[in-house]
């Protein structure tokens, strides 16, 4: 028996010293193929602007089908050490030196006054596009929804859309096949494919040549224009969305509004979630104050495949906010809100915008009250560079900042973070995303298998 | 006139049977009319009177020598006899008589009888198989006067023979020139053919012991073994005595024919055979002109005149069975000698069908119902499918042209014969294979585990639990939800290797294979299990190797038979051995599981079970049981068995220490350098457990205590089970295709283009160069792999990953030329948000054409390519390398094979063959 018990000590002695007192330390077994740094050039650098809102009908509104932009829209940017700034009336492209964002940026306004067209129409210079998501409009009555397509190209490019209802894709003739000629705008009234429509979300695909594209949402109650904002592009869908720069204000006045007039309703702060895979998305949004200072609220809901819905962001206090989502299946999603300038509403998009480690820069609309909202989604606390000026920003929180108007701002950032930059003007409300976009150039690494 | 007898005795080294023979001789009933004692002995025999000649001489050069100085006449006879030879006193009158029958008999056999029992016949003539065999076809039987009557015979013996001296002239008499074992036959067909008859006269008798063709004359008479000389004779005669027209064919033939027979002999379990066989086809490919030499003065009949002399299809039956009888039969005796059917008395358990076990199978199939084969393909993971076609699985098995990348001639990773052989069983739909072994990966490891713990209990209920805690290993489990055929496969084959290598080794329960026949069965399966084994997990092949060598030096008298075991391992590891350890000095990737490889880093112990799951808590009841096993009856195989396990768990710490280089197949996946799962070799450290717990079961003798042991253990595989049945899979159902239609079309009507997939990851760009018909589970290539460095070197890629880079940037740089040069037919470029920049990139280029937004992602065509432009060059999937892997396998696989039984049937009790017509009574 001692024989077996010493046998059993033995065995169990060295399991255990292999298990606890052995470490070997790892080893790489082979070289791993790190491809070849290639030295590339850029392509030439452009971002293109939509130019002033359009307006159907003409100026005089009488010409039905005929889309017509109407006053002026101010374009102030940067390339390199250059200033840009003009006013346009209609779209335009701009060639750049520089490369990237944090060198090449331009953003376009527009406080429109007009008879068919109120508010304030505020967005990004963007190089083209080939595939984009539209989180934002309305075809409802005294709404109208425009797909604006810039093609600043020599090539001629076909469209198609894709747009999802509350009920799933919503079929129809001549969504496919949409050309968009070269050197041309064309303009969509989404009316065409989802008349009546007040929720949908639009995606669109070019193949031929990169386009500028853009959603122009305006709201007309009787003809008194309400509302009019210039929606840019979603990012893909993530199954953790951030949406910066909802700034609430004027709450009060605005319920007022609904509460008396019907027509108002859509004055409301809500949330348009979107699930485009084929498994029903469930997800919890979280409207998270600026600093903790104010609190906002949580949602929970389910979005089914293919389709969209809106969420009522109800008792919002007047705040600066932002909006975290969680989901179990990739969605997109963007906020709506209203403020009241001149006794009207003015509706503003807050888009999505992708978390990343920002090395960009913006410019701020000259003349405008203008602040920068930067959410940290991450469980990392970093901080972020303002031209040279830092700041922390602690894990899950966002931070506001106060811009000047007409000015270059340099944004860098240690861990990933979502920006956009809230414009006000004569309380018209605009939100513009700080984009981070670069040219494929330099040294470039490329592994060929 | 009287007849003169010369009698030649023909001494070689033998003198107390030379002794013997020469008294025969003097006692014969008719004296011969003189002796002659021919020594060709190294030394001289004391033997008078006696004539030396050269201990080199062949048997004809010695009779010719003997004969020079006699009379040749009709009526001068020359009795032939051997030292080993005892001719019986009317021997010499019995074929003297025989003579009288007829003027054309010259030559006349006698009926020889075998030294231990001189009342057994050993041969009665001789003739050949319609396939030109050498064949004795009366031997072995007791000599009651049943073949007392003269008759014409194909050929006769040298030994005792007596020819007439002008005869023997005439014909040219013994030919040197051929094989020793076809001198007899030769000198009968010569006979015959120049229009003389040979007969055996049966009551003519004489003791023969055979010595030659037992291979025991000192001094290489034979030239090689007996086997070998058999075979020369065979390959002799054809060259000699066949038409010109078919010998010249059958040496044309002659490589093939002797590939043929060696694979023969592997099917009728002979290997011993098959150096025979080589030899003897090289020796009659290279002396080709001796043979036809030959051909001269060989008789102006022609060969087919014989063919009613021939041996019947039921003789050459008859006469193999008796082989293979007498051979068994030796084995048998010396299987009782060493002992080894003793155990074969001890209890029989119950079959598996007896067992209950089918219900465990069912069992099994229903928890695994989540992989119910409703998916034409699997995809995630670890898994990709497998190309849509046999062919092209085929062409990637072996060392020959790698279509990778630009193409290489190298080696493919041997699990890519795996990957052939479970195509090959669904080889319509070779995907089907891989979704079916899913699903059926636990009932099948189930199986293989039964068997293997036969070898260590007998009772049933001991195996049923202990199989079925093997096919609920959390290792195995997670393996089928992530898709690693490799540790699937090892998983299953393992307890089958065992249980083939115990069997082959005569260890276990089971005993030990009762015939040579069976033995190399296990050999075979053995061989194959452990090269399927290698490839799918190369440490797991280690342990095997080493547990094989612990085995071959327990059972030493094994050795000649375990030896090989290893061998098609060898065959399919010895192309990427050679790369990886010359050619890159890269020993240890050879380590390196085959296909995509998994990123999970684990330690040894999450390997094996799951610690955070509290499902898999309750298998430390094995793990007790196993421990316990050290403290029963038996202790010491329990501590070897334990020893191995420590080892086996050493290992897996090893290999998890490893980092391999992953390529971009893996690299698709998400991986930038894989890991070692470890489940296969947790697979060998969970069969130590369970067997050491089965071990531990069987020696316990109190029900009591036995019946609460199966209940707790029973109890303890339920999470376990649980856990198999609602298990999340990583994998989805996905159709056979991993391209867009449109290029799986083109590539089914067979073009050289390419297709170009390229991703953007974080600053760089990552682009697969494949086939059109895109990457698939067998483009996993280990050698390409730890050879990224050197390939991505080469000028090809350096132009290739320019345009890329330019094509990327849309700079409008990008050289169209480079890729029409390097056959890039189409751009992929797959649906992600980082791909976004480069989708509109590609969009904007002017050498790309807008193919469409597929499934698989954006698609362009390159300007200026079309697949009718490049058609197939058709690279052959051949080598010389591959042939030998594949005829090694191949060989390993019918020496597997288990033969039927050869077992005399009732209708085969005859010890009488029946007279063919053709025979004469004289």
């Amino acid at each position: 028996m001692f024989k077996r018990l010493l046998s059993l000590v033995l065995v169990v002695g060295v399991g255990a010293a292999l298990l606890t007192l052995v470490e070997i330390p790892r080893l790489q077994i082979g070289s791993v193929n790190e491809g070849q740094m290639v030295s590339v050039e850029p392509k030439q650098p452009q971002l293109i602007c939509p130019g002033p809102v359009y307006v159907n009908g003409g100026d005089t509104g009488l010409k039905l089908g005929n889309f017509t932009q109407s006053g002026l829209s101010v374009i102030s940017g940067m390339d390199g050490r250059k200033p840009l700034l003009s006013n346009e009336f209609a779209a335009r492209t701009i060639d750049g030196q520089k490369a990237d964002s944090r060198e090449f940026h331009a953003v376009q306004s527009q406080l429109a006054r007009q008879k068919l067209a109120g508010g304030l129409a505020a967005t990004n210079c963007i190089p083209g596009q080939n595939e984009a998501w539209f989180v934002a409009g309305d075809n409802s009555v005294g709404r109208e929804a425009l797909l604006i397509l810039v093609n600043p190209s020599t090539v001629d490019a076909t469209v198609s859309l894709q747009i999802l209802g509350t009920d799933g894709p919503i079929q129809g003739a001549g969504l496919s096949g949409i050309s968009a000629p070269a050197g041309k705008v064309t303009v969509l009234p989404l009316a065409a494919f989802a008349p009546k429509v007040s929720t949908f979300a639009v995606q669109v695909s070019s193949r031929g040549a990169a386009l500028g594209m853009w959603l122009q949402q305006k709201t007309i109650r009787g003809l008194t224009p309400g509302g009019l904002d210039l929606v840019g592009s979603s990012p893909d869908a993530q199954k953790t969305v951030q949406i910066p720069g909802l700034f609430i204000r004027a709450s009060e006045a605005l319920r007022t509004l609904a509460a008396n007039d019907l027509d108002y309703g859509d004055t409301k702060t809500y949330l348009r979630v979107v699930a485009p895979g084929n498994k029903d998305a469930t997800f919890t949004a979280q409207v998270q104050g600026a600093d903790g200072a104010s609190f906002g609220t949580v949602i929970q809901g389910t979005v089914a495949a293919g389709t969209v819905r809106d969420f009522e962001l109800n008792d919002l206090a007047d705040g600066n906010y932002i909006v975290q989502i969680d989901s179990n299946e990739p969605v997109l999603a963007s906020a709506s809100f209203n403020r009241i300038a001149s006794g009207q509403p003015d509706l503003a998009w807050a888009t999505a915008v992708n978390a990343t480690k920002l090395n960009a820069g913006f410019v701020t609309v000259p003349g405008a009250f203008s602040r920068l909202s930067i959410a940290n989604p991450g469980e990392r606390a970093g901080s972020f560079t303002l031209n040279g000026r830092t700041q922390t920003i602690p894990a899950a929180s966002n931070v506001e900042v106060i811009l000047s108007g007409g000015t270059p701002y340099q944004l860098t950032s240690t861990v990933p973070v979502a920006a956009s930059t809230v414009i006000d003007i004569s309380s018209a409300i605009a939100v513009v995303p700080v984009l981070d976009y670069r040219s494929v150039a330099g040294q470039l690494r490329v592994i060929v298998r | 006139m009287a007849k003169q007898v010369t009698a030649i005795l023909v001494v070689h080294d033998e003198a107390v049977l030379a002794q013997r023979a020469l008294l025969a001789i003097q006692k014969q009933t008719v004296s011969p009319d003189r002796i002659l004692v021919m020594d060709s002995s190294k030394s001289p025999i004391d033997l008078q009177p006696t004539v030396r000649v050269s201990p080199k001489s062949r048997l004809g050069e010695i009779v010719n020598e003997a004969i020079s100085d006699l009379e040749v006449t009709e009526d001068h006879w020359i009795w032939l006899v051997h030292d080993d030879s005892e001719p019986k006193p009317t021997a010499l009158f019995e074929l003297l008589q025989a003579t009288e029958n007829s003027e054309t008999i010259a030559l006349v056999g006698p009926m020889q009888l075998s030294t231990q029992d001189n009342r057994k016949i050993v041969q009665l003539g001789l003739t050949l198989s319609r396939f030109g065999e050498l064949i004795s076809p009366i031997s072995g039987q007791l000599d009651q006067s049943q073949h007392d009557r003269v008759s014409d015979a194909f050929a006769i013996s040298t030994s005792g023979m007596l020819v007439r001296s002008d005869v023997y002239e005439k014909v040219g008499g013994l030919n040197s020139k051929v094989p020793a074992l076809a001198e007899d036959f030769d000198f009968s067909m010569r006979v015959r053919r120049h229009g003389f008859r040979v007969v055996v006269a049966p009551r003519a008798k004489i003791v023969h012991g055979g010595l030659s063709l037992a291979g025991k004359r000192k001094g290489g008479w034979l030239k090689g073994s007996p086997k070998t000389a058999n075979r020369r004779a065979v390959i002799s005669l054809h060259l000699v005595h066949d038409s010109p027209v078919l010998a010249l064919l059958y040496w044309l033939l002659l490589p093939l024919l002797t590939i043929y027979r060696v694979f023969w002999r592997l099917a009728e379990k002979r290997p011993g055979h098959i150096g025979a066989e080589l030899r003897a086809g090289f020796w009659g490919f290279l002396t080709m002109p001796k043979q036809l030499a030959s051909r001269a003065n060989a008789g102006h009949l022609a060969t087919r005149t014989l063919k009613p002399l021939r041996a019947s299809w039921q003789e050459v039956t008859a006469h193999r069975r008796a082989d293979l009888e007498a051979e068994e039969s030796a084995n048998s005796l010396a299987a009782f000698e060493r002992g080894d059917h003793e155990l074969v008395l001890e209890e029989r358990g119950k079959n598996f069908n007896q067992a209950a076990g089918w219900i465990f199978v069912a069992l099994f199939l229903a928890l695994s119902w989540k992989t119910f084969p409703l998916a034409s393909a699997l995809q995630g993971g670890s898994a990709l499918p497998l190309a849509q076609d046999w062919f092209s699985l085929f062409a990637r098995a072996g060392a020959s042209w790698q279509p990778i990348g630009t193409g290489f001639f190298g080696p493919s990773d041997p699990f890519n014969w795996v990957l052939l052989s479970l195509g090959s069983l669904t080889f319509w739909a070779p995907n089907l294979s891989l979704v079916l072994l899913l699903w059926t990966a636990k009932a099948l490891a189930f199986m293989t585990a039964w068997k293997a713990l036969s070898l260590i209990t007998v009772r049933a209920w001991q195996r049923n639990v202990g199989a079925a805690a093997y096919a609920l290993l959390p290792a195995l489990a997670v393996s089928v939800d992530y898709g690693e055929f490799p540790a699937i496969i090892a998983t299953i084959i393992l307890p089958w290797l065992v249980y083939s290598v115990a069997r082959a080794a005569g260890l276990g329960r089971s005993g030990s294979a009762r015939s040579d026949s069976r033995t190399w069965s296990w050999v075979g399966l053995s061989g194959v299990l452990l090269a399927i084994l290698g490839a799918a997990s190369p440490p797991a092949a280690m342990l095997g190797l080493v547990a094989l060598a612990l085995v071959a030096f327990t059972k030493i008298r094994r050795f000649g038979y375990l030896l090989w075991i290893p061998l098609p391992l060898a065959v399919i590891y010895l192309p990427l051995f050679s790369y990886l350890v010359f050619g890159l000095g890269q020993p240890l990737a050879l380590l390196a599981e085959p296909t995509v490889g998994v990123t999970t880093k684990s330690s040894p112990l999450e390997a094996l079970i799951d610690i955070a799951d509290w499902a898999t808590w309750p298998l430390a009841v094995i793990v007790v049981c196993a421990l316990g096993s050290l403290l029963v009856k038996r202790w010491v195989v329990s501590l070897v068995l334990a020893g191995f396990g420590v080892l086996a768990f050493a290992t897996l710490m090893f290999t998890q220490s490893l980092e391999f280089t992953a390529d971009l197949v893996s690299a698709k996946s998400g991986l930038s350098s894989v890991v070692s799962s470890g489940h296969s070799v947790a697979a060998v450290v969970g069969l130590v457990l369970i067997a050491l717990t089965v071990h531990f079961l069987s020696s316990i003798r109190q029900k009591t205590v036995l019946v609460l042991l199966a209940a707790v253990i029973s109890v303890s595989l339920m999470p376990s089970s649980f856990i198999a049945a609602t298990g999340t899979s990583q994998l989805s159902a996905v159709d056979d295709g991993v391209v867009p239609l449109l290029l799986q079309k083109q590539a089914d009507q067979g073009t050289d283009l390419r297709l170009l997939v390229v991703n953007q990851s974080e600053g760089e760009l990552r682009a697969e160069i494949t086939e059109l018909s895109g990457t698939h589970l067998e483009d996993s290539n280990l050698a390409y792999r730890f050879a990224g460095l050197r390939t991505s070197q080469s000028t090809e890629n350096q132009q290739l990953a320019q345009v890329i880079a330019d094509l990327a940037a849309g700079n409008g740089a990008a050289n169209g030329e480079t890729l029409i040069a390097n056959q890039i037919g189409y751009i992929l470029v797959p649906n992600k948000t980082e791909n976004a920049n480069l989708v509109s990139s590609l969009e904007s280029s002017t050498l790309l054409e807008g193919a469409g937004l597929t499934p698989f992602g954006d698609l362009w065509r390159v300007v200026g390519t079309s697949a009718e432009n490049v058609p197939s060059s058709e690279q052959s999937p051949w080598s010389i390398t591959k042939i030998a892997q594949l005829m090694a396998l191949l060989g390993f696989v019918l020496l597997a094979i288990p033969a039927r039984p050869r077992v005399r049937r009732v209708k085969d009790s005859t010890i009488f063959i029946d007279q063919s017509e053709s025979e004469l009574d004289v």
